[in-house]
């Protein structure tokens, strides 16, 4: 256990002080809020843009607007709304054309881009004459926008309002993409430093210290523990980014359920566990930099299958591809985090992914330590799936390809 | 043997990859405060038999036990390993490094690196220690890989061509340092292609070719063993008469002495009786033509390459 607890140490302070570390946990979240800062304020420009009209024209071709203002005036015909257009007298002008009760459309005709506020002036501006003869004390706003959504899930008991839906829906989503940048680096970092300390021949040196075992099991333990922390300064970040954006209407609806954290977070330590051991092996049998990546690559693929998916998710939260995501130990983590905003994930298949991860965690762990352990002086030759399947059964020996094959050389 | 326990003792040890025999049915022992040379050919079966030892691959028949039991993880603090393949943490810090390794041997943290220095300092790479691997030469990073190797005061030491890439002054240092070992008992298998430095320092001998012993013994004994029946004879005087000399078959020069292979039938002290009545020579030099290592290595390699 000591030396477990050793190589995990190493491994964690090692990498800590890494600079792409560094850059990963503090550089990518102020990264991104920049560019979330500047699409945020694109948008808002957008928004304010346009021309802000003070008098605004309209040609009746349907009997509909029955009130007087002093901002509106009415023009018998085009012709005429674009002669005032013209002459500025007016700012924009509309028609309600005959098919307007058929299609809704109201052509605006301007010079340059109508702004928001302006459209939504004459919106406001034709319910009020559309519903001038009904007997209502609903403000115009209530009948533009008469639903604002809440959804009571109860078998969770989460209350989903408008704007918490759009929290909601980011956070999760967030969460898998945090999730997923935490596993890549960590996973990463450990592929790195076997293949480091294997193309540097250390190894050689580690393994008469320690067995390959408790040096996997260090490893693991050390950069999960790594991942787990950059994980911890992201959601940290992410609360203070909340509480200091709560002036933002879909930021104040961000909340973080205590069970959906538990959780991911058992979720990630899982799924970090699997594909870390997969990319050690991977490091172990590969011993180049270069190729262990594409391979990596490959296996983190599965990763982001589900977003793949997302149309799907969209349309149909419950659809079967999901439920059998979230049974696939390799996407299950990605899949539970995405699925939960949309629909409401019963308990047992909740476990039931969690427990068949759990599972095959401990045996791809099991597997990988073998060959792990076989493949750590192997140098130079790849052994093909038989040999690995021999080796994970316990059938062939370490140094079947012996570190610098002298013995091989002999033979040939 | 000087302390007379066994380091290692093995016994009857084969090695197979696949059709192909590494190593066949090898015996031998190490003692405690003693040097024991380990050589042979590339591809021999040294590297498949140190690594044996160490347990890093298990042999398919015989038994090994390493100070006094069967290798097992509690032993390996008390080995220290040079493997011919150096390596080192190249982004690190060269005490941190080694304080690392230390712990893994069974250090505390603070002695590791109380001990590293003091390696360090030994070795003149103390102002060195905060530097990180890759700033220093290949030879500084070759005594620091020693150091690693000796830094946890081990019993049993096996160093693999310990003497690669040093300059001849960092030579004598790394020889210097392993022969201090060997006086404080620790038992020191050396596997070189230097037989200059087995010569020098090993006092026992292991010589393996295609995975089966070959020699095996003291490394006198066995040199005497391969001994000619010739002198080696120098000094002043008029030498052209020397091949009259009865007992003398063939007369060579060799690096400045003459090498007198001697008839069958005659004995050193004829030909020195008959050297010294003489008058025309003077003797400085008369010994028993003894060859090196190198020439026995090329005639039992040799012989198994013509075999």
């Amino acid at each position: 256990m000591r030396n477990i607890w050793l190589v995990a140490q190493q491994e964690f302070m090692t990498n800590i002080r890494k600079r792409s570390f560094l850059f990963a946990v503090f550089g990518v979240p102020v990264l991104m809020g920049v560019i979330f800062a500047i699409v945020f304020f694109v948008q808002i420009q957008a928004e304010e843009g346009g021309i802000v009209a003070e008098n605004i024209g309209f040609v009746e071709q349907l009997e509909v607007i029955s009130l007087e203002s002093e901002t509106y005036t009415e023009f018998n015909n085009i012709d005429t709304a674009t002669a005032a257009l013209d002459a500025e007298e007016v700012d924009v002008f509309f028609v309600v054309t005959p098919l307007y009760f058929t299609t809704g459309e109201v052509p605006l005709y301007s010079y340059g881009s109508v702004s928001a506020e302006t459209r939504r002036a004459i919106r406001v501006f034709l319910v009020e004459n559309l519903t001038s003869t009904i007997q209502t004390d609903a403000p115009p706003e209530r009948l533009i926008d008469p639903v604002d959504s809440i959804l009571f899930l109860e078998n969770t008991q989460r209350e989903l309002s408008f704007e918490g839906m759009i929290g909601l829906f980011i956070v999760p989503i967030l969460f898998a993409i945090v999730l997923l940048m935490a596993l890549q680096l960590s996973s990463t970092f450990l592929m790195s430093g076997v293949v480091e300390e294997k193309s540097n021949h250390i190894m050689e040196i580690l393994i008469t210290s320690i067995t390959p075992y408790q040096l996997l099991a260090g490893k693991l333990l050390g950069l999960g523990t790594l991942g787990l922390i950059q994980i911890g300064i992201w959601l940290i970040m992410g609360v203070i980014g909340v509480q200091f954006g709560g002036d933002f209407e879909f930021l104040s609806g961000v909340v973080m359920p205590i069970d959906f954290i538990i959780v991911t977070l058992s979720y990630f330590v899982l799924t970090y566990f699997l594909y870390s051991s997969l990319l050690a092996g991977i490091g172990a049998v590969v011993g180049s930099e270069q190729e262990s990546r594409t391979y990596a690559g490959i296996v983190s693929m599965l990763l982001a299958i589900p977003f793949f998916f997302f149309s799907v998710l969209i349309l149909n939260p419950d659809s079967p591809i999901f439920t059998f995501m979230l049974f696939f130990p390799f996407t299950s983590g990605m899949t539970y985090m995405m699925k939960y905003p949309f629909t409401t994930i019963p308990l047992w298949q909740v476990l039931s992914s969690l427990s068949i991860l759990a599972v095959s965690t401990f045996v791809v762990t099991w597997a990988v330590a073998k060959v792990f352990r076989w493949a750590l002086l192997l140098y130079g030759k790849k052994p093909n799936p038989l040999t690995l399947w021999r080796v994970i059964r316990g059938t062939e020996d370490i140094g079947v390809i012996p570190a610098q094959s002298t013995d091989m050389e002999a033979k040939a | 043997m000087k302390n007379g326990t066994k380091a290692i003792e093995v016994k009857g040890i084969s090695k197979w990859y696949g059709d192909f025999q590494a190593v066949k049915d090898l015996s031998f022992e190490v003692h405690k405060g003693e040097i024991f040379a380990v050589l042979g050919p590339n591809g021999a079966g040294k590297s498949t038999s140190i690594r044996m030892i160490l347990d890093i691959i298990k042999p398919d028949a015989g038994n090994i036990t390493v100070l006094g039991s069967q290798m097992n993880d509690s032993l390996k603090n008390r080995i220290g390993y040079l493997p011919e393949e150096r390596g080192l943490y190249k982004t690190v810090k060269v005490i941190e490094m080694m304080a690392y390794l230390g712990r893994l041997k069974g250090l505390s943290n603070k002695d590791a690196k109380a001990k590293a220095m003091l390696l360090l300092d030994k070795l003149e790479l103390a102002e060195n220690a905060n530097n990180k691997v890759d700033e220093l030469s290949k030879g500084m990073q070759q005594k620091v890989q020693f150091a690693v190797t000796v830094m946890h005061d081990p019993e049993l030491i096996i160093v693999d061509e310990p003497f690669s890439g040093l300059d001849p002054v960092n030579r004598l240092v790394i020889k210097g340092l392993l022969e201090e070992l060997r006086e404080q008992g620790t038992a020191i298998v050396m596997s070189t292609h230097q037989m200059n430095q087995i010569e020098e320092m090993a006092d026992r001998m292991l010589m393996i070719s295609h995975g089966q012993l070959k020699l095996y013994g003291e490394v006198d004994e066995i040199r005497k063993e391969y001994a000619q029946h010739a002198i080696v004879v120098e000094g002043q005087g008029n030498w052209e008469s020397l091949p009259g000399i009865a007992g003398v078959e063939k007369i060579n020069n060799r690096n400045g002495s003459l090498l007198l292979h001697l008839k069958p039938e005659s004995t050193m002290d004829e030909v020195l009786a008959a050297i010294a009545q003489s008058p025309e020579t003077t003797v400085e030099r008369f010994e028993r033509a003894v060859p090196g290592l190198d020439e026995i290595f090329i005639r039992v390699a040799g012989e198994k390459l013509n075999a």
